[in-house]
């Protein structure tokens, strides 16, 4: 392959490229066609290492200088045409000759606390706090940093790169004359959509928060929940560009030593340009990347998050990202609802069971359908069979063909759904429901039960956990086409391969199928019944081998032997 | 070992022996007893079940002087490294005799259920894909995917509760009617089935508890016995003593018969489903026997490489072993007992006797 790169060469630069693949990569990254990507940035101080194709611009590894001049010059350069870093030079009260500059970002500060808290602190009130005692240029630092800023969160760096990066993430930058450190104020603030429902996981009773794209409200969302030391989020920035913040969660003691280990191993072997979403990461990490069954689960549901961690899983956070990513995943998981835990345990049984038969259904109903339709149609009984006869007596297809056409009308119509603007919705389902369903058996060119048998895929397909039902959507059809190439015999071919292919996958270690196969009898209590609470006295027995008890014994409630009945 | 890194526990090992005879069995056992003993086969069942016992627990006497190794491994040990190598591949050639015996009858059912008038060739191929993609998994998978799937088993033995309608215990009757030359010639068959357990031979090394052997190998005797005397039972209790001996599935005829409220009818495509995964599952332990065991003798380093060749083999193999299924019936009638229990019983005998005596004189590893 061939790269731009070694047709427009760079004179400046033609030392410091590596390799062509680099290259290629700052061409993408830069996102300019080569032409005018080239010659005219050479000279240039790097625009936060974007342009430059090694990973290490100039600058990073810069001290800062005492001189502000050249401090800001410095951080200009970086800066160049970025209209949205401000400069505010001004001078320090006391002592007019110490001059100060702040820098930040506009629109992540909170401009009433930069204003009044430090520009009005330092350039207006500090003579109010300050001793008779002149300050003097060598001072200034430590006084400003003791008395002078009224900042819950400060720190402070000598090196550009560390500076560089504070502003970018909101932080405001004072930098004092005569000093070669940069005070980092935590003053962030930014608009940030509040915490709302989850939209992907809802629940009748529950809690009802959910993540939002910012990462410390996510923290800070985990951290109410569980209010113990032992909650580590460690956190590392990935994506060479976008320099995005992840957060490693995990409860110490609980988790698996190695798990936390591994994950972060798998993250810091990512290299990329950017992280946008969580899903990206899911990819990059994950143990199967040729299945279509994830690794990695997600979700937005705080409460789950947190009983995730307890059930000694760890979770991935990724800023700007509503969606948090837990690991260990199994595939059980598609069935189990937080709500599960919340409702009465019978009920929660029922749900699931109905919910494990959605996804059977998914799976096999259409298929099912395809297979005797075709080729066994003799294992209906007679009735049935007669009544589908007639229905289908009009119909051109062959079955095959018939269910494929409805089950890409129900696609197209879910992905309609999704992506039309809002108020269109009423259209397309009338169109949806009464055109296509209708009219189309009306008109002979469906029968009724193909309708029936993909409606009822559809509707089942809604019932459990989405990520899961994506992916068994997909898997509908290799089976749809076996069914119609060999009939139930082919169906049967396509589940085994299916079983075979699920007990050979493995997420972080532990067997995806888990509680099935392997079998591991104590965690049938949270498989298709949910057990009631007080019996749930261990945590998932392969997940949490460091520590697996979850409840002390004698949990089950009982009335007081000695209480004497009321009401006789 | 480094073979296959698998292990499996000790259910999962209990269900792989069980599924090693039963797939196959459970569905044809039922003939050839009532053909020799009539309403009395059960008593042949129970007899084979013995002598089942015997034989899997003299291999397991004989593979745990060996362990980590596999019959291959210590077949070069007991007899020297040629002889070794040599016995090596007649168990591998009787092995895939078993496993084409093994396709054939998962054909011989399949066609006339499900699609009559597809040639049997793409329906094996077909299926071999993904038990040839469980081989490539591993040993563990191989277990798994029969933890799973053994469940099916479950509906098997509910099945028998729903033909109770159809059941006349008087069928049994006259008891102990037949002669014991009779009992013998009708255990022979279900004996040499039995024998297929000489397979803990190979599996033991990959056990989580191989000194768990002699129990994993007792339950799994257990398992089958049941069964397979639920099947004779069936196949008797409806169909008296004489009819079953002339069908090839006395047990799917059976289920064939079960009506229940106008609504519970046809279930027989039930068991062709237990039948298929079982088929799959059995072929897939053979088959896995046989690259294993290839692999070790020939001393490569992995057995990938093998499933394809293998794969194909079993199938052309299955077609010139058996040119018909009446022919494979003819030799599951009269060749089979006795080819299978020279394997079974006689070599493993004799590999005992010699590894006994090596094993005094300081041989044992």
């Amino acid at each position: 392959m061939k790269f731009p790169g070694f047709f427009f060469p760079r004179p400046g630069k033609a030392k410091k490229i590596p390799a062509g693949r680099q290259e290629g990569l700052r061409q993408a990254e830069a996102g300019s066609p080569p032409e005018t990507g080239g010659g005219g940035e050479a000279g240039v101080p790097s625009a936060a290492g974007i342009s430059t194709p090694v990973k290490t611009p100039a600058w990073k590894d810069l001290l800062l200088s005492s001189s502000l001049d050249e401090n800001l010059q410095n951080l200009q350069a970086v800066f160049a045409n970025c209209s949205d870093i401000i400069f505010r030079e001004f001078n320090f009260a006391q002592n007019q000759n110490i001059r100060l500059a702040l820098i930040y970002t506009d629109g992540l500060v909170d401009k009433d606390l930069v204003s009044d808290q430090i520009m009005k602190a330092l350039s207006l009130e500090v003579p109010l706090v300050a001793s008779a005692k002149e300050i003097t240029r060598a001072d200034a630092l430590e006084f400003i940093l003791r008395q002078g800023l009224c900042i819950h969160q400060v720190d402070r760096t000598d090196r550009l790169e560390r500076t560089v990066n504070a502003i970018l993430s909101g932080d405001t930058v004072l930098l004092v004359d005569g000093h070669a450190t940069a005070v980092i104020n935590g003053a962030r603030s930014w608009e940030a959509r509040s915490v709302e429902d989850s939209i992907t996981d809802k629940v009748v009773r529950g809690p009802r928060e959910a993540f939002v794209e910012t990462l410390r409200t996510n923290t800070s969302l985990l951290r109410r929940r569980i209010k113990n030391p032992a909650l580590k989020i460690e956190t590392l920035t990935l994506g060479r560009v976008t320099q995005t913040e992840v957060a490693v969660a995990y409860v110490a003691g609980i988790v698996q030593p190695g798990l936390v280990a591994e994950i972060k191993e798998r993250l810091q072997r990512i290299n990329i340009d950017g992280i946008l979403e969580g899903g990206q990461i899911e990819e990059l990490i994950e143990d199967n990347p040729l299945s279509p069954f994830g690794s990695v689960n997600h979700t937005d549901r705080v409460d789950k998050v947190a009983a995730q961690l307890l059930e000694g899983r760890a979770a991935v956070m990724v800023d700007g990202t509503p969606y948090v990513l837990t690991a260990p995943a199994l595939f059980m998981e598609i069935i189990q609802d937080p709500e599960d835990y919340y409702q009465r345990y019978v009920f929660s049984a029922l749900a699931r069971l109905t919910r494990l038969i959605s996804v059977i259904t998914v799976l096999l109903a259409s298929a099912l359908y395809v297979a005797i339709i075709t080729y066994n149609p003799e294992l209906l009984p007679t009735p049935l069979l007669l009544s589908l006869a007639a229905q289908r007596e009009g119909v051109p297809f062959p079955a095959f063909v018939e269910v494929l056409l409805m089950e890409f009308v129900f696609e197209a119509l879910r992905e309609a759904g999704l992506r039309m603007p809002q108020p269109l919705g009423q259209a397309v389902s009338i169109v949806g429901a009464l055109v296509l369903g209708e009219a189309a058996v009306r008109a002979g060119l469906v029968g009724a039960a193909t309708v029936i048998v993909v409606a009822l895929t559809g509707v089942a397909s809604f019932s459990f956990i989405y990520t899961g039902s994506i992916t068994l959507r997909v898997i509908r059809f290799p089976l749809i086409f076996l069914a119609g190439f060999m009939g139930l015999y082919g169906l049967l071919i396509g589940v085994f391969a299916l079983v075979v292919h699920l007990v050979s996958l493995r997420s972080f270690g532990i067997p995806f199928l888990s509680p099935v196969a392997p079998v591991v009898l104590s965690d049938q209590k949270d498989f298709v019944v949910r057990a009631p609470w007080w019996a749930m006295r261990s945590r998932p027995r392969l997940i949490a081998r460091a520590n697996p008890q979850r409840e002390g014994p004698g949990a089950k409630p009982r009335p007081p032997a000695g209480r004497k009945k009321a009401g006789r | 070992m480094s073979l296959e890194k698998g292990k499996i526990s000790s259910p999962q090992a209990v269900l792989l022996l069980a599924q090693a005879v039963l797939a196959t069995a459970v569905l044809t056992a039922p003939s050839l007893p009532i053909t020799y003993a009539a309403q009395d086969a059960w008593l042949c069942i129970l007899l084979a079940g013995a002598g089942g016992l015997a034989i899997s627990c003299l291999m397991v006497n004989l593979s745990l002087r060996f362990p980590g190794k596999t019959l291959f491994e210590y077949l070069e040990i007991v007899l020297g490294k040629v002889p070794g190598k040599i016995v090596s591949f007649f168990y591998l050639w009787f092995f895939l005799h078993i496993v084409t015996v093994v396709v054939r009858e998962f054909g011989a059912l399949l066609t006339p259920a499900f699609l009559p008038e597809t040639p049997l060739i793409a329906l094996l191929v077909l299926g071999m894909v993904p038990v040839a993609y469980m081989l490539w998994q591993g040993l563990e998978v191989l277990a798994r995917t029969n933890q799973i799937f053994a469940a099916l088993l479950v509906f098997g033995v509910a099945l028998v509760v729903l033909a109770i309608p159809n059941i006349k215990m008087t069928n049994f009757l006259p008891v102990f009617d037949a002669a014991p030359v009779d009992l013998l010639k009708g255990t022979l068959a279900p004996l040499a089935w039995f024998g297929e357990l000489i397979t803990v031979g190979v599996f033991l090394p990959y056990f989580s508890r191989p000194e768990d052997g002699y129990r994993i190998v007792a339950l799994a005797v257990g398992t089958i016995t049941f069964m397979l005397g639920l099947a004779v039972f069936l196949a008797i209790a409806v169909f008296g003593p004489i009819v079953p001996a002339s069908y090839l599935f006395p047990v799917f005829n059976a289920v064939r018969l079960i009506q229940l409220a106008n609504f519970i009818e046809r279930l027989e495509i039930l068991v062709v489903i237990i039948w298929v995964a079982g088929g799959l599952l059995k072929i897939g332990i053979f088959y896995w026997l046989i690259v294993l065991g290839a692999a070790q003798t020939l001393g490569l380093r992995t057995y990938r490489p093998l499933i394809l060749p293998v794969g194909l083999l079993i199938i052309s193999l299955s077609f010139i072993f058996h040119r018909s299924t009446l022919d494979m019936i003819r030799y599951i009638g009269l060749t089979w007992p006795f080819h299978g229990l020279t394997y079974e019983a006689l070599l493993p005998a004799l590999l005992l006797g010699i590894a006994m005596i090596k094993g005094k004189r300081g041989g044992k590893q």
